[in-house]
């Protein structure tokens, strides 16, 4: 095991506009799980890349284990990756795929097949073992190869979108695994998705890039409950919050002829955003709470969980309500949040988060 | 199952395979058996002699020579353009003006005619005026000529069918070489692969089919050799390069001895089916043991 750290870290690709990563700086403590999250292209893959020594910085230190790592070879980082196409040896059998890492370390013959069984075990592929990768289904296929990452214990596991190559529900059986699987290990592990439901369940901390850039780095908890700008807010979150232009006035906030008492300093245009699970549709109202009235547009129904959808004056507002108890379409309502709930960003282009109170006027 | 309309229908669909087959392969095949059995200069009306042709080749140990002949060209054709190929496919793998350049100039050679190469040849390997055939000299190797010594001549054909096919095996290399996913590369050398482990875990076995590919295709070449032969050697000096399709010429059209030539034919036939067998046998096994 051992910590990576990536100190102002470039890398612009020929050609481009602008750079994939962009100075970028990053600790992952020795046995940590760090999810790098973004949308596509924000440079998640290519810092991840940069770790596996299969690109280059143009610019900064890449150290892991305190070692400098900048210009050492792939095979000499002892790291291991997943990747999202799996990558199997087409002509070798899985027990030969899973061995390949430890063939290429020397390690003996039979103590290699002991080490190939067990992680076989661990991953309940046995009886795969003497099948080629095109005689697998797209789950099997994805459990060799992280049986080929973890199989000699490297230093550092790599993920690069694992699970985007696969149906819905094996995706979350996968991701429960990898999870429980990871944290038996102990091991260091950065992992790159674009998905907010693996960034939130299977990281210690998670890591927001967007543009090349970290946007915000944190634990699921703190990005999901203190998002550092609106785009980490909406990031994160399905559905993502409900954000809505306000203008400040003296010591008041107008959202969409609402009027908000603020407490404290801000910026005159805000962003002022709520998720949309805190949005609740039944009175009755608590006191402090701010109220809208607005209409319902559409209703889905999921089952466990009902999302609203309303129109409060123009304005678009998304409500996520328990179970099947929901207003039906055209109802009239009034929709209300506590004020404590209610995230501030800073209408220009930086979007970062305001830290200032509001409160029902 | 799906079922004809008409029982005849099934041999129309075959009709127009058959009828060239038949016209240009079987019906040639079986008037050249029929002819082995005759003695004919093309003049004189022919004679039946039945098997003589046949015992003659065998006995005077011309079958044994020529198939030595054709064997040691093809061998060293196939090795060669394989080696030469898949080494300058791997060497211009990747991009850049110059080595677009190099790709086209090695495969333009592949495009030129037997004739003009065979012209081009025989004035490089001439041992007083020909580059390739002084250094040759100077080096101690064919100091007669390379062209004009038995021992070497047939080589030196092999030397120029490998210069001029290779462009192809090169380009299907390459090709193939570029069918291989990157990933797998790179997942390769995450798992501690040099570039040599690489080249013998991955691309090698990788490009298995079109090693097979490239190597039938140049066997078919260099079992068809006829024009350089026509232009730089004449089967000669001392029959040493008399490949099959070239005794066969000299037989029915130098020698007028069309009935010798057609036993002939039906001698390669049975080597090339033979063949055709063994590299069956040898790509069902190759399928069987993946």
């Amino acid at each position: 095991m051992a910590d990576v750290e990536l100190r102002n870290v470039s890398r612009q690709f020929e050609g481009a506009p602008s750079r994939a990563v962009d100075d970028l700086s990053l600790h992952v403590a020795s046995g940590e799980f760090l999810v790098l999250v973004g949308p596509s292209g924000c440079g998640k893959s290519t810092a991840l890349r940069m770790i596996a020594g299969l690109e280059d910085p143009d610019d900064g230190q890449i150290s892991i284990g305190g070692r400098p790592m900048n210009r050492v070879a792939p095979q000499d980082r002892d790291v291991a990756m997943v990747f999202q196409g799996y990558a199997l040896y087409p002509h070798m059998k899985v027990r030969e795929i899973m061995g390949f890492p430890l063939k290429m370390r020397k390690v003996p013959a039979a103590q290699r097949e002991q080490k190939v069984k067990e992680a076989a075990d661990m991953l309940s592929i046995t009886r795969l073992l003497d099948r080629r990768p095109d005689e697998l289904s797209g789950g099997e296929r994805q459990r060799v190869a992280m049986g080929r990452a973890l199989v000699r214990s490297p230093k550092v596991f790599l993920f690069d979108e694992p699970l985007s190559n696969l149906d819905a529900a094996l995706r979350g059986e996968i991701r429960v695994e990898i999870g429980s699987l990871v944290r038996k290990l102990g091991a260091t592990t950065v992992y790159v998705t674009h998905d907010h439901v693996e960034a939130m369940t299977l990281g210690h901390r998670i890591a927001v890039m967007r543009g090349g850039k970290l946007i915000q780095l944190g634990t699921p908890r703190e990005v999901y409950e203190h998002p550092a700008t609106a785009f980490v807010a909406s990031f994160l979150g399905a559905p993502a919050m409900n954000l809505t232009s306000a203008t400040r006035e003296n010591d008041h906030l107008t959202v969409h002829g609402i009027r908000l008492r603020c407490l404290g300093d801000s910026p005159k245009r805000l962003l002022l955003g709520i998720r949309p699970e805190h949005v609740k549709v039944h009175g009755p109202v608590p006191d402090g709470n701010l109220r809208v009235e607005a209409i319902v547009t559409t209703v889905e129904p999921l089952g466990a969980e009902t999302f609203v959808h309303l129109d409060a004056g123009g304005a678009a507002l998304r409500a996520r309500l328990p179970g099947f108890d929901a207003p039906s379409v055209g109802e009239p309502i009034v929709a209300h949040f506590p004020p404590d709930c209610v995230h501030l960003f800073q209408a220009e282009e930086s979007q970062h988060r305001v830290s200032m109170k509001v409160e029902a006027a | 199952m799906l079922r004809p309309r008409h029982r005849l229908h099934p041999y129309l669909f075959l009709a127009p395979t058959l009828g060239i087959l038949g016209t240009f392969f079987l019906f040639p095949l079986g008037l050249a058996a029929y002819r082995s059995l005759y003695r004919w200069d093309l003049l004189t009306p022919p004679r039946f002699v039945g098997l003589a042709h046949y015992e003659r080749l065998f006995s005077s140990g011309e079958i044994l020579r020529t198939l030595t002949i054709t064997l040691s060209y093809a061998a060293v054709v196939v090795s060669g353009s394989m080696f030469l190929g898949l080494l300058l496919a791997l060497a211009v793998n990747r991009k850049g003006k110059f080595v677009a350049f190099v790709r086209s100039c090695v495969f333009s050679a592949y495009v030129v005619s037997w004739v003009s190469v065979a012209l081009l040849w025989m004035w490089l390997l001439d041992a007083d005026a020909g580059l390739v055939g002084r250094a040759c000299k100077a080096l101690g190797i064919g100091e007669a000529g390379l062209l004009t010594s038995p021992s070497t001549a047939i080589y030196a054909l092999a030397g120029v069918t490998i210069w001029k096919i290779t462009g192809f095996s090169m380009v299907v290399f390459l090709a193939g070489r570029q069918d291989i996913p990157e990933d797998l590369y790179e997942a390769a050398s995450l798992d501690g692969a040099g570039p040599l482990a690489r080249f013998v875990h991955i691309t090698w076995p990788c490009l298995r089919p079109t090693t097979a590919f490239v190597g039938t295709t140049s066997l078919i070449v260099s079992f068809q050799a006829f024009d350089i032969v026509r232009v730089m050697t004449q089967g000669g000096p001392t029959h040493s390069t008399t490949v099959f399709v070239y005794a066969i010429y000299e037989h029915v059209l130098l020698n007028l001895r069309a009935g010798r030539a057609s036993a002939m034919v039906v001698v390669f036939f049975g080597v090339l089916l033979l063949l055709t067998l063994v590299q069956l046998w040898a790509w069902r096994m190759g399928r069987r043991s993946r």
